[in-house]
Order: structure tokens, then sequence, then C-alpha cells
């Protein structure tokens, strides 16, 4: 543990050959402990990097590239490594850096791996508490999990009151296979907008197949039949029409 | 054409519904005077189009870096345009000098003026287009390939496919979704001499395979340079796309980007997609992989390059069959490939191919033998490549390369990544395309991507 701690440190050196030898070293511990058997070591090393990650940040009066606090990369770095073996117990410290600008992404990405109901419950919290542009990301990592809380938070995000949102979370019910997302989604492939329009008709044709591949045939040839029938453009119809011969 | 009338050149060709063929299915290509076996290559439905053979496909090149600009539209997509018969009718980069480059090219190769694009996803909107060349870096293979499937365009895409495997069978699955023809760019498989070795390995004119060994190189530590405010005429950000964020230096894009593991997967992937696409197409794996993967690898830290400087795969196939792939040579063979049997060796790379045994080489093949896809007999196997997409194009026929092949491919080369970076054994589920009880590995089989993107 000495040894993850001096690198740890390395990280918030300022040369980027030390923190890099650090970085590398503690990759490599990080992975080691992910082996089977060395759960207790994993998350010993998990609770060291996420304690890290509880620092308060000043930042000065200047943002962007000249005023970044130094310590962002470094806290970067740690949520990455982390990333590899978070569990439940570590949502709290990605949670509290998701509210961080410098760091979110990078919280978000580890979220998005660590599998666990907490880490599903942060996520969907996060839909009511960040600004449009991230709650896009928090959408699309969302997209990736399953259970009814993640499709009612999907669903409830089709609903946002920004755009780009509202068309991820609809993307994102492709995913799903539950037929009765299709009409959320044909609701966004009728609106007046061409582009959004063709997004959504692209998402019903995504959602048709992953009716088909989840054995529900009839519901895929549904949406199929609607989409031919639609006002979609040429390719989605050549898609639906390869599915109906599928 | 009417504003709200969004037809595209292709559709213009009556399609008729008794036209549409059946469900895809396994069909023999056969090659005249040939009365042998030939590569099973599946044929995905036809459209029921019958394209006019004289009617000029209209192509757009999405990225133009050194390789789009200095390789593909100087070498080939603009000079051969008349031996092709398409017309590059539109560029794109993010890298405006780039842009203007190849709109440059394209203007003094045919007199034409193209727009030149920013973003891919306005060149994609245009319905005049039928197909897209893509070189830009591997990070953003699989979200602008599947972005040009969706609408309705034919892909040609620089390897190696993939940043990583989920992006593969998104990529395959999007393809089959929308029928559409798909060449990776790995032109090896359109060189008579990786195709001759290929065909006396799979015919077994040395025994039966044992082993195969792949020498792809290594690449030095890089150089420190600090974080620089971006060139005025690149777009980092969007560069960077799904790609963590990360401050500006030169030796991090334009071609350097291939050492960066958020980016790339260094020679592994680089050249990997290559040799070890070769080794798959001698052993007849093209729809599956290895069911075991373990490797060493160094990662120097004295420079900022984070992929694999040296290292050795070893890879293990269901039948038996080790694949070793290597950043070094062996016993004076470098850069290629060497499939060993139980009654001799075959190696061959762009400039030779040698075996054990001469006599191998000078070997007719029989009436019983089977034939590889063969997209050609020029020696520039770029000019078979190319020929193959195109005629593949009208046609409907799969590629030589088709996206399953690109993906699987690609495949062993980022299972060597990830067994490297995991520094243990890994057992791979080839159907699946899940490791077996590693749930990290699983992990690392896919990525986050940076906000909006995602597959």
């Amino acid at each position: 543990m000495e040894q993850i701690q001096t690198s740890m440190k390395r990280l918030f050196e300022g040369d980027p050959q030390i923190v890099r030898a650090a970085y590398e070293a503690l990759l490599e511990t990080v992975t080691e402990v992910t082996q089977s058997g060395k759960e207790a070591k994993r998350s010993e090393v998990a609770a060291l990097l996420a304690a890290e990650l509880d620092v308060e940040i000043e930042y000065g009066r200047t943002m962007g590239g000249k005023g970044k606090p130094a310590i962002l990369d470094p806290l970067n770095k740690i949520i990455r490594l982390l990333s590899y073996v978070s569990t439940a117990k570590e949502v709290p410290a990605l949670a509290k850096s998701m509210r961080d600008l410098n760091l979110r992404e990078m919280a978000r990405f580890a979220l998005e791996r660590n599998t666990s109901d907490e880490a599903t419950a942060v996520l969907i919290g996060a839909l009511d508490s960040v600004g449009p542009v991230f709650r896009v990301g928090v959408v699309n990592s969302l997209a990736k999990r399953r259970g009814s809380r993640v499709v009612a938070g999907l669903r409830k995000a089709t609903g946002d009151n920004d755009p780009e949102v509202r068309q991820a979370a609809v993307e994102a019910l492709a995913n799903f296979p539950d037929p009765a997302n299709d009409a959320i989604i044909a609701k966004m492939a009728r609106c007046d907008c061409r582009k959004t329009r063709a997004r959504a008709i692209k998402a019903r044709v995504r959602l048709a197949e992953t009716l088909n591949n989840a054995g529900q045939k009839g519901a895929a040839r549904q949406i199929y039949r609607a989409i031919q029938g639609s006002n979609a453009d040429a390719p989605q119809k050549k898609a639906a029409g390869i599915g109906l011969k599928a | 054409m009417p504003k709200d009338k969004r037809i595209g050149r292709r559709s213009l060709l009556k399609s008729s519904a008794t036209g549409l063929a059946a469900a895809t299915a396994l069909q023999t290509i056969a090659h005249s005077g040939c009365a042998g076996k030939t590569e099973q290559v599946a044929v995905g439905p036809k459209t029921g189009r019958r394209p006019d053979y004289a009617d000029r496909l209209t192509l757009g090149l999405i990225g133009c870096g050194d390789l789009g600009v200095r390789h593909h539209l100087r070498r080939y997509l603009a000079p051969e345009k008349e031996k092709f018969g398409f017309d590059v009718v539109a560029v794109c980069d993010v890298d405006r000098n780039h842009r203007d480059e190849a709109a440059q090219v394209v203007l003094d190769h045919t007199g034409r003026r193209v727009r030149s694009y920013h973003d891919y996803r306005d060149l994609l909107d245009r319905q005049d287009i039928d197909a897209v060349v893509i070189v830009v870096p591997d990070h953003w293979h699989a979200l602008v390939s599947i972005a040009a499937m969706e609408a309705g365009k034919d892909v040609y895409c620089e390897k190696p496919l993939t940043l990583t495997i989920e992006e593969g069978r998104a990529m395959v699955s999007a393809a089959r979704r929308y029928g559409a023809v798909f060449q990776t760019g790995s032109m090896q498989r359109s060189d008579l001499r990786f195709r001759k070795a290929c065909e006396l390995v799979r015919n077994n004119k040395i025994g039966t395979i044992h082993k195969v060994e792949t020498y792809i190189g290594g690449i030095d530590a890089g150089e420190w340079q600090l974080p620089q405010t971006p060139p005025a005429e690149l777009d980092w950000d969007f560069w960077l796309g799904p790609a963590p964020y990360a401050d500006f230096s030169p030796n991090r894009c334009h071609y350097q980007f291939r050492w960066y593991q958020d980016y790339s997967g260094g020679k592994m992937t680089d050249w990997g997609a290559h040799h070890n696409d070769i080794a798959q197409w001698g052993l007849g794996t093209d729809d599956t992989g290895p069911a075991e993967v373990q490797g060493e690898g160094v990662f120097d830290p004295t420079g900022p390059h984070d992929v694999a400087r040296r290292f050795e795969v070893r890879y293990k196939y269901a039948s038996g069959v080790e694949l070793i792939c290597s950043s070094e040579g062996k016993g004076g063979y470098d850069n290629g490939v060497k499939f060993y049997g139980s009654d001799g060796w075959i190696f061959v790379n762009r400039g030779k191919i040698e075996a054990s045994d001469l006599n191998v080489l000078r070997m007719e093949l029989g009436s019983d033998d089977l034939r590889l896809y063969n997209t050609g007999e020029s020696k520039d196997n770029w000019i078979n490549h190319y020929r193959n997409w195109i005629d593949c194009i009208k046609t409907r026929q799969r590629c030589i390369c088709d996206v399953e092949v690109g993906h699987r491919s690609a495949t062993v080369c980022h299972l060597g990544n990830i067994a490297m970076r995991l520094g243990r054994p890994l057992k791979w589920d080839p159907v699946k395309e899940q490791c077996v009880d590693d749930a990290v590995a699983n992990m690392l089989v896919g990525r986050p991507m940076r906000a909006p993107w995602h597959l």
C-alpha cells in the first residue's frame, strides 16, 4: 500500500515523465488486483484511490487552459484507475467528482463501468441535477444498463426541456427490448424538424432489431411495416425491408 | 429536385418487390476456369436494383490527413477515377488545411471543384453521394462508418477497423441492417503473394498447420511535448470526439495518434490488422477467433506513448493452432507472416514469399483445391482492393474484407492489447464475443464515449 501511496503522490508532480511512470505503476497494481481471488486487495486499492478524490478544488479567476488547477489532471488519472476497481463503496466519491465540471466526464466513465445498483441510482439521479450537455452523456451511459428504473429514467428524459437530451433518450430506448418504447420513438419521428425525425427513425430501426434479437419478432415486424409505410428516408425503408425478410 | 423530395441517386433506379431475393445465404463465387472449391463468401440479400454499370459512382472522402490525401486521394481516388468509374464529389476533415488540400488535389486531377466539409454528418446528408472512403483516426472509425451506413452509403474504411471489439460488432450489425457493402482497408488480401501463401496453407501444401508467427514491429517511447493551444485550422475538440479530453500537443494527432490508447492500439493494431488478418485468412477463421490469449508488453514510461512498445502475444485457437504475434522479427524474417506446418513453412510479406521447400511455391492448385477470394491480378493490391469494392457496390456481393472480416481481425489485435494490459491469460468465447470469467477484461471490450457520442 505504501508503494501505491507513493505513486499516487507522484501523480501530482509536474514532471510528465514522473507522472507517467507513476500512472503505469498504479495501472499495473490496479489491473493485478482485478484478478480472481484478490477481492480484498482490490477493495483496499479502490478505497485508497477514492479517498484521493475527497478534495476541494480551488479554482482561480481564470478558467480554461491557463487557469485550470494543476490538481485536475492527476485527479482525472485517479478516476480512470478507479474505473477498473470501483464497486458500490466508491460510488459516493465518483458522484462527488461528477459535480466538478472538469472531472465529471471521467467520473461518468467510471460510473458507466461500475455495475452496482448504486452507480445506476447516481446516474439516474444525475438526470435531474446536471446541465443539458452533461445530461446527454448520462443518458448515453444509462443506455448501456438494464432494469425498469433505467427505462423509467430514460422515458422521463424523452420529455426533457433540452432537445438534444430528448433525442439522446429516444435513441437510448432503442437498446431496450420493450415494444412500448416504439410509441415514444415514433412520436419523435413525426416531428417537424427533418434531422430530429431522421434520427428518431434510425432509432426505430434499431429498436425493431433489438426486439427481433430478443425473440419478439411480431413486435419487430410491426415496427418494420410501420417504417415502410411512413415518410422515412430510403435507407431506413430499405433496412425495414431487410428486417422483414430476415 | 424538389426540396421536400429527397430521392437518392440510387433509388432513381426502379426496384421491384418481386426482385427482392431471399434472406442471406451462403453462396460460392465461381472463378472462371476453375472447377474446384471456392472460398465460401456470404452474399447479402440483393436489393432488387440492377444498377446501370455505366453509372458513375460518387464518393466522399472523410479524413484528409496523411493517409487520406497522400495515399488514397493522390494515388488512387483522383488519378484512377476513370479506371474505377467514380468521382470524388466531397471531402471532409476537422483540419481545414487538410480538407483544403484534398479539395485542391481533386481540382488538380479532375478540374472539378468539390465541396469540403468540417462535419462528416453534413457530407453524409448529401443524397448525391453513393459511398464514402473513411480515413479518420481509429477512434472515429465506428461512429463515422455507422452514420454512413445509416445514411445509405456504402463504406470503405481503413484498418484497423475499430478501437474496441464492441465497436466492431456494432459496425457489423449496422452493415447487415442496412445491406451496406463494406470494405475494410486490409489490402494485403488483394495481394498475389499473400493470397498464394494462404491458398497453399489452406490446401495443406505444407501439411497440417500448427503455428503461425506474425512480426509487426515495435515503437519508440515518443517525445515529450507540453500542451499547446491547438492550431487555428484544427477543431481539436471535434478531433477528440468520443475520446477522453486531453490538451492538444502535435505528437498526439495526425499520424502520431496511433501510439496513444485513447485513439488507437499501437503497432498491435496498426500492423497487426494487416498480418494477423493474413493469419486469420490462412487459418480459415474469419468467422471466429482465438480461444485463449496471453501476452507480455513493455509499456515504457520514459515517453508519452502509452501503448505497448515491445510485445509478444500468444493466441491459441480451438483447433490447437498457436498464433504468436511479436513486435520483433525472428530468424531473419520481419514484418510478415510465417505459417508452420507439419511438412514445412511459408513466409510472406509485402516484398517476398519464401518456403522451406521452394517446390511448394511452384505448385499449381489442383482441381479439387480451395481457391480463395481473388480480387484481381494487378500487381498493385490497392487497385485490386478498390476495384473489388466498386464491383461489389454494383453487384451487392460481399467484399473480400467485408466488415465481419475486419472486425474479427481487429478483435485478435484488441484481445492482445487487453491481455497485455491485464497481464494475465484470457479465455475468449468468439461466439458470445466475451471473455470467460473475467469481468474486467469484458469491461475493456468496449469503452465509454465522451458526450454526445455513442454507438
